[in-house]
């Protein structure tokens, strides 16, 4: 990048268009800008970061600089608006950037490439910038000479360091180590709380206790079939001391009549069954003749309370209208609209007077279509399950007498034959009785497995999270210290390649070369300049040679970032704009320096005061500058006038 | 140079799900430093971390 131009118009002490163009030919390619302290040297400086990078990023480099508005221009009252127009050249195309003061520090900005259309705007016009030329960087490109001392203080580590990696394009892997170590807390501090919810084992715990479920489960299953079989073994022990029975003759009779009873009292206890089973279906409706009285009653006591008939959007829709349920107009204030207010309010405050009323209507659909049936239903069920309990009755102790009569049996086989019998019958009672226990125990088990299985899922899901969470735990946290590691290796790295760069340019920038062997740029960051006994010499340095090493720390650094610039920028040439360099400097280091500098820069820019360019120092910059501008400040009118003096 | 070993040899010590972490890591926060505002940069992290591990343990 080289700047082709700045144009001010209303620009702090700048009044109306002023504009200043800067050498950019390869031989002549020194511009100097004199001015006296307070003619607007640094303003020129703000000038050009504020069009390129905006007001929060001046206000951070220059401090409080005031208003950027022209004052001449606010005492006029002028129409003229504030604005600063920056052209470079960049990879060989042509760009202007313009940025125009809108109000309270804002501003809107655009960038243009020249022969291309459109424009880029604010946001996507800083971001190009930002790729040209970006704004941590810039502090190496255009500083203010009066802070160039800062590098080389003896408590400066932080701010070289910053430098360094700022230039370095250090940020991204500082960011990301940051950014890694957050996450990888991130991801610890959720594990905790998993590992909190489930304690231990439980997951063990719960598939054990399915197991003994699954267990118990199947000695129950195995018990029914036990309890079966002996059941059926007790059937066929009574069907064959039914068959003696029967052959004899004596018992014969008996036997017949207590086989076709048990075979009518099989038929009526299936009977009773389904009436019973019908019974519980009507009694589910049963509700509705039930409730049928209850909410003719609770409608009578909400009639009786004066409870609207009509609905709240009718009287809401008549007061809207302004009408009476009559249809006539009413007026307001009137004692119609009073009377509609009231039946609205009553209906407001007895919402659940709406809700009785429609659960009614729907209620007294059904029951009058059904509720006679229901009752009538209900009871010719109760009539026939009361006659049929009776018959079983009888049909029972009609069997009871047949064994009674079987037992009472001169014959000794017939007695021995009707108490095996009665035996069998005993044990079947209490098959009977422990099968539907089993049952009743299945049927609790399962139940239990089925929620063991349901908190088994549960668990199984935290615990696949937890797995899922220390493996992210554990790459985060590798991630994060390999990224320390590179962080730390990386900016050893550059360290090191800007060390001797930094040498050679203070060699060449210093008047007294052979007192000093080299510059170091220590592990923690810390600029030294070692003696020609091998000393270190920096807090014996002049204030002169401290400033002699910051600036070729600066110089070197923007060297370095030249080369280091993001995509595709690396080879592109960058000026150097130095705001009165020169301040702390006496005649021979200004010597020295002005000679170096142009053949280190691709393009300079100098702001010196009328004392900072001596007779020899100018001499050696004569052949290269290529423009050079006089700023004049006119103390009547409070403004800066620029003239061309080359 | 030999610190720039040391760096590239430790890069190749790095199991390849850290190294392709670090690369990505390093590109997303270079792609908001230079050309985005930095919202979000967390979640894209995360999604990178997760799709690496889950990456592997397919």
């Amino acid at each position: 990048m080289k700047l082709n131009y700045i144009t001010l118009r209303n620009f702090r002490q700048y009044c109306g268009e002023q504009t200043i163009q800067f050498a950019t030919n390869n031989e002549r390619h020194v511009t100097v800008i004199h001015g006296v302290n307070g003619a607007g040297k640094t303003s020129l400086c703000i000038a050009l970061n504020w069009c390129l990078y905006g007001t929060e990023f001046i206000s951070n480099q220059f401090g409080q600089i005031g208003e950027l508005v022209s004052k001449h221009l606010v005492a006029r009252i002028s129409s003229g608006d504030t604005s600063v127009k920056v052209g470079f050249i960049c990879q060989n195309a042509e760009y202007y950037a313009e940025r125009k003061y809108v109000n309270q520090g804002k501003s809107s900005f655009y960038l243009k490439k020249v022969g291309s259309t459109p424009p880029y705007l604010d946001e996507d016009a800083e971001d190009r910038i930002q790729l040209m030329i970006p704004k941590e960087i810039s502090v190496h490109f255009f500083f203010d000479g009066e802070k160039i001392n800062n590098f080389a203080l003896p408590e400066s580590n932080k701010e070289v360091k910053d430098a360094v990696c700022n230039v370095l394009n250090i940020e991204a892997v500082q960011r990301g180590l940051q950014h890694l170590d957050k996450i990888a807390g991130n991801y610890n501090s959720e594990l905790n709380k998993e590992l909190k919810k489930q304690p231990g084992n439980e997951l063990n715990i719960l598939q054990n206790k399915k197991g003994e479920l699954q267990k118990e489960l199947t000695a129950l299953i195995e018990s029914v079939k036990e309890k079966e079989k002996e059941m059926a073994k007790a059937k066929k022990q009574i069907e064959d001391i039914d068959e003696e029975l029967k052959v004899n003759i004596a018992s014969q009779e008996l036997a017949e009549d207590r086989k076709n009873t048990e075979e009518k009292l099989k038929q009526l206890k299936r009977r009773i069954s389904q009436v019973e089973e019908r019974i519980y279906e009507l009694a589910n409706h049963g509700y509705i003749p039930i409730a049928k009285p209850v909410l003719d009653k609770a409608l009578e006591i909400l009639i009786d309370k004066d409870i609207p008939v009509v609905t709240e959007p009718l009287l809401q829709g008549l007061l809207k209208q302004m009408r009476c349920l009559c249809g006539r107009p009413i007026n307001p204030e009137s004692h119609e609209q009073q009377i509609i207010q009231s039946m609205l309010k009553k209906i407001s405050s007895a919402k659940s007077t709406t809700v009785l009323r429609e659960t009614y209507s729907d209620l007294n659909y059904v029951s009058l279509s059904k509720a006679k049936d229901i009752s009538r239903d209900l009871k010719l069920a109760l009539t026939e399950n009361q006659d049929l309990d009776r018959e079983i009755d009888s049909h029972e102790a009609h069997l009871n007498k047949i064994s009674k009569q079987l037992k009472g049996f001169k014959q000794v086989d017939i007695r021995r034959l009707q108490n095996d019998r009665d035996q069998c019958h005993k044990k079947i009672g209490g098959f009977e009785k422990d099968i539907q226990h089993f049952h009743e125990e299945i049927k609790k088990t399962d139940k239990a497995i089925d929620e063991v299985r349901e908190q088994i899922k549960v668990a199984e899901t935290s615990s696949n999270k937890v797995e899922k969470l220390k493996r992210y735990a554990d790459i985060a946290e590798q991630a994060s210290n390999a990224m320390k590691r590179i962080h730390a290796l990386f900016a050893e790295n550059m360290r090191e390649k800007i060390e001797p760069i930094v040498e050679k340019i203070f060699k060449q920038l210093v008047w007294k070369s052979s007192s000093f062997q080299n510059v170091q740029l220590s592990s923690d960051f810390e600029l030294q300049v070692i003696d020609k006994f091998g000393e270190q010499a920096k807090p014996e340095l002049s204030a002169g040679e401290r400033q002699v090493l910051s600036l070729a720390f600066i110089l070197a650094m923007a060297q370095v970032a030249a080369e280091e610039m993001p995509l595709n920028m690396e080879n592109e040439p960058y000026p150097i704009l130095m705001d009165t360099p020169f301040g702390k400097l006496s005649e021979e280091p200004r010597k020295n320096i002005t000679k170096t500098i142009p053949d280190i820069a691709d393009q300079l820019i100098l702001f010196v005061t009328d004392t900072e360019l001596g007779n020899e120092a100018r001499k050696n910059l004569d052949s290269r500058i290529g423009k050079e501008y006089n700023l004049q400040f006119d103390q009547e009118k409070s403004a800066t006038n620029i003239t061309t003096i080359l | 140079m030999e610190e720039k070993e040391d760096l590239e040899e430790f890069i190749r010590t790095l199991p390849l799900q850290v190294s392709n972490i670090i690369a990505k890591v390093i590109k997303a926060e270079r792609e908001k430093l230079y050309l985005k505002k930095p919202k979000g940069i967390l979640d894209e992290i995360r999604q990178i971390i997760e799709q690496e591990a889950d990456r592997n343990e397919t």
